[in-house]
């Protein structure tokens, strides 16, 4: 570095130091501004007898203001600190006028016609001063105050009435409890609906103005801050300025009643309302809804064969049907499921008596599974149908009717139904049952001649569920002793009543029809019957033997107009 | 005269009631009475189910079936054929009959009957005449060229289903025509599990599966497009034919959480998965193959080598004359370098000394043998 720069570096710093020592001139004479003040106040204490005067405050402290007013039963603070030139002590009074009086040595008072908010007891001077005044729920919302510093002395003075400044000063402001008279709803409603629930509430306090929350709760628990607690809430409402309703979906499922809620309404200044109503237990109803019963089936989808249960009056088989049953007050709302079984003939509404043919009515039916989503039962319902069951299927005598089935559930007060959308035939079954021989006794030559009645008969049943007619066959007789001796088949003859043995149609080899007209049975216990006559002309040279012969009932479905 | 004391005496082995007692009889019955179908195509095969039934099942007892059926006998066959044993201990079993058509049948109406007997040895009298049951099948065929498309639904299932998965419907579809036929839409709603609200919805029209001739089938439709979150759903599945919807359902299902593992579902039956999984095993069968082409050339190069070496050891033993001059040859060479080691494991390959001539080496190495 030359000398030059060291010069001037050195003149820089020098600079800059006399430089700060300038500005901390300046800035020292600033501070001591107010000592000059304070000098010239000092100076106007020294007249004898003077009023205290406020060094800090009047204020609230809280500060109660139209924001945050003070509810009304609890205090309001005033804090202030004044300064008597006496160095006596002082008194903080706040009076609701502008006016306040020194009382010597004594705590002074509010002007006569005007209310003394709060007096203190009296301070040394320079202390901090406060009183505090319980507001009431009859007090009026906005209260002006003025606020004084009296000093205690025998020559007692008191400042000017203060109101402070800005927020924490004048007026306080009392906040009073919304009014809360009812509660009500718009129920009942289904579980699912809406429901909304109306409280006849508001607040008096207009200056904000106010405004009313309400709060429709579970359980008992709801405070001013957290509103409804860990019991839950149905619904709430904010910031109206009355009348605050809410609304809430039932739930699905509900059960049917009385659903109990507490209501709770506050203002916007989180003060709760006045009035019984208020956490009061309150219900609104939920409907017994009726159950709705879907997706009905009938044996699986399958037509209905008889068959398989045998025939003859023990004869019978297992048909279900089955049911979706839906209750949206909860699975434990339903009571019972049913079903009847009929065919399209008579239809539901002709079946409401068992009769074994066309009807089964009123089978119990029992839950198949659990419970889907709580609401869903599936239900399955069996009933046993017998083996004159009434056929539907091509060629019978109800062909052009189906069997549906039709399942009815109840949840006690009510009964819902649905009938499934596709019905199913129920197979045409002919069966027979004959006597299992026909025994012609001991005949001699002779004995049954053509003019003879025929003398046998052999019963012939319907054993399944259609009329049954008859083809016949059969074969010559042989001998027991000598089995070259035979009788011809044409020997042994038949009719469907008692007719003479000439009249009579010959058996033979070859299945012959006979149209016997066995009706299709109707009553479960009693088979439909008809006697077939027999008789058998033992011809001449017939060796003396015992003959034995076969005959083949063949059962054929008759006509279904003769059924 | 001796013929007029002629006697037919026939002996009553049992009591003869006059009005007797359906259940002292034997029964037998039939269901359905007929094989029907007047809806057939050449070249179509139709089945039928006939049940028989008995009272009395303490014996066996033959069933013969006598088929009347004028000019198309070869077209009715039965299962398990015109003469069987009704087993004993049942009362019940069935009869299938069987219609082929051929395809060069004539169009028009066939009717004819099958004679169904029983015969039961139990309470076989001697003298009289036994009883016989039997029933006879109505037959009632129709060949037509008429193509009927018609089916109807007797069944619907939503299966339980996985997260992200898509959901099936299983629809039982009884075809009523003589052709291949099935729905032709699907429209699957979901809803939330109270039925209220729409969760989502599909329609599926392409790749439904088909039903054959007469047949009753549950047929698997795929939605692919719903996957729902895990939880319980109302499905509202519509079927048509053609325009016409043919049937309507309402039932609930569930979709289950993320699928465990993968275990074999009947979605695993899908013909999509059983495509997935022949191809896989095709896959699989041709790596095998491959590997099994590649171990059979290594094998056979190996066997080549061993006998190629056993040629040459042969022939080592059989004409050692011809070695001997390479094997001169060699050894004047590693003469030449007499510091390389000679290589063990070969010599111990072969412990058979291979012969030299006789001459004087013993200052040279023992020769390298091939």
């Amino acid at each position: 570095m030359s000398t030059v720069n060291r010069a001037l570096f050195a003149i820089l710093i020098i600079g800059f130091v006399f430089l700060g020592l300038f500005l901390g001139s300046k800035i020292e004479k600033n501070f001591e501004l107010n000592p000059v003040v304070a000098d010239n106040a000092t100076t106007s204490v020294v007249v004898a007898g003077a009023a205290p005067a406020f060094t800090d405050g009047p204020r609230e402290n809280p500060t109660s203001s139209t924001s945050t007013p003070t509810d009304a039963g609890l205090n309001v603070t005033f804090n202030a600190t004044a300064t008597d030139a006496n160095g006596d002590q002082y008194y903080l009074i706040v009076c609701s006028s502008a006016t306040a009086t020194p009382n010597n040595n004594a705590a002074p008072s509010c002007a006569v016609g005007s209310t003394t908010w709060c007096v203190s007891g009296a301070v040394a001077s320079g202390a901090a001063n406060t009183c505090a005044t319980t507001t009431n729920a009859g007090w009026t919302e906005i209260n002006a105050w003025w606020g004084f510093a009296c000093d205690k002395s025998a020559g007692s003075q008191c400042s000017a009435g203060s109101q402070g400044t800005g927020e924490p000063g004048t007026p306080f402001m009392v906040n009073h409890k919304p009014n809360f008279a009812t509660i009500s709803n718009d129920g009942p409603k289904d579980p699912g609906a809406t429901i909304t629930i109306t409280a006849n509430a508001s607040d008096t306090d207009t200056a904000s103005p106010d405004t009313v929350s309400l709060y429709i709760c579970k359980s008992n628990d709801w405070t001013t801050t957290s509103n409804c607690g860990a019991g839950g809430q149905w619904c709430a409402t904010t910031s109206k300025a009355s009348e605050p309703s809410c609304s809430f979906a039932i739930p699905d499922p509900q059960a049917h009643g009385n659903v109990t809620y507490y209501p709770y309404v506050k203002d916007n200044h989180n003060f709760g309302a006045t009035g019984t109503v208020q956490g009061a237990a309150a219900t609104f109803a939920v409907n017994d809804v009726a159950p709705t019963v879907s997706n009905v089936t009938i044996h699986g989808g399958e037509d209905i064969d008889v068959s398989l249960g045998g025939e003859g009056p023990t004869g019978n088989v297992s048909v279900t049907s089955s049911a979706d049953v839906t209750d949206h007050n909860g699975c434990a709302d339903l009571v019972s499921a049913t079903s009847s079984f009929y065919t399209t003939e008579i239809d539901a509404a002709g079946c409401t008596a068992t009769n074994a043919n066309q009807c089964y009515y009123n089978t119990a039916c029992s839950v198949n599974g659990s419970c889907q989503s709580s609401i869903t039962y599936s239900y399955v319902c069996t009933s046993t149908f017998y083996y004159h069951a009434d056929p539907t299927d091509v060629g019978s005598y109800w062909e052009s009717s189906t069997w549906k089935s039709k399942v009815f559930a109840s949840d006690g007060s009510t009964m819902a139904s649905s009938t499934v959308g596709t019905g199913r035939d129920l197979t045409s079954y002919t069966a027979l049952s004959v006597s299992s021989t026909i025994n012609y006794g001991s005949l001699a030559i002779g004995d049954i001649a053509n003019g003879t009645a025929l003398p046998k008969t052999a019963s012939v049943y319907s054993s399944g569920n259609t009329g049954v007619d008859l083809n016949l066959s059969g074969g010559n007789m042989t001998g027991t002793a000598s089995t070259t001796a035979t009788i011809a088949v044409g020997q042994q003859k038949y009719a469907t009543s008692g007719v003479a043995y000439s009249a009579a149609t010959a058996l033979s080899g070859t299945p012959t029809g006979l149209t016997i007209g066995v009706l299709k049975t109707t009553t479960t216990a009693s088979l439909s019957s008809k006697f077939s006559y027999w008789g058998l002309q033992i011809p001449t040279a017939t060796f003396a033997d015992t003959y034995t012969g076969y005959v083949i009932f063949t059962a054929v479905k008759s006509a279904s107009s003769t059924w | 005269m001796k013929n007029q004391k002629l006697k037919i005496l026939f002996v009553f082995l049992l009591p003869f009631f006059l009005v007797i007692n359906a259940l002292d009889c034997y029964a037998f019955g039939i269901s359905p009475p007929y094989i029907y179908n007047d809806t057939l195509v050449t070249g179509l095969r139709y089945e039928q189910r006939i049940s028989l039934s008995r009272q009395d099942d303490s014996l066996d007892d033959r069933v013969e079936l006598q088929l009347n059926a004028p000019g198309y006998e070869s077209w009715i066959s039965f299962d398990p054929g015109m003469s069987f044993i009704f087993p004993k201990g049942q009362k019940h079993m069935y009869l299938k009959a069987i219609v082929q058509v051929p395809n060069d049948a004539s169009y028009g109406a066939r009717t004819g009957t099958v004679a169904i007997s029983i015969t039961s040895e139990k309470d076989k009298i001697t003298g009289g005449s036994n009883v016989v049951l039997g029933a006879q099948v109505d037959i009632n065929l129709n060949v037509t060229d008429k193509k009927i498309y018609d089916f109807k639904v007797y069944s619907l299932d939503v299966p339980d289903s996985y997260q992200s998965e898509p959901v099936f419907v299983a629809i039982g579809i009884e075809n009523l025509g003589n052709m291949d036929f099935g729905p032709s839409r699907v429209v699957f709603e979901a809803l939330n599990a109270l039925g209220n609200q729409s969760m989502a919805s599909s329609e599926v029209s392409v790749d439904i599966p088909t039903a054959g001739p007469f047949e009753r089938k549950e047929i698997k439709v795929k939605i692919p497009s719903i996957k729902l979150p895990e939880g319980g759903y109302w499905a509202n599945v519509v079927t048509f034919k053609g325009q016409d919807k043919v049937d309507e359902r309402k039932l609930f299902f569930n979709v289950l959480g993320q699928r465990p593992e993968p275990i074999k579902t009947w979605d695993d039956e899908s013909p999509q998965a059983l495509a997935q999984s022949r191809e896989y095993m095709m896959y699989k069968a041709g790596f095998l193959i491959l590997l099994s082409i590649i171990l059979l050339i290594i094998l056979s190069a190996l066997i080549k080598k061993i006998k190629a070496r056993k040629a040459t050891k042969l022939q080592t033993e059989n004409k050692p004359a011809k070695k001997e001059i390479p094997q001169i040859v060699k050894i004047e060479k590693i003469e030449v370098a007499p510091e390389i080691k000679p290589i063990r494991p070969k010599v111990i390959r072969k412990p058979k000394p291979v012969q030299f001539p006789e001459q004087d080496n013993s200052n040279q190495q023992p020769p390298e043998t091939k």
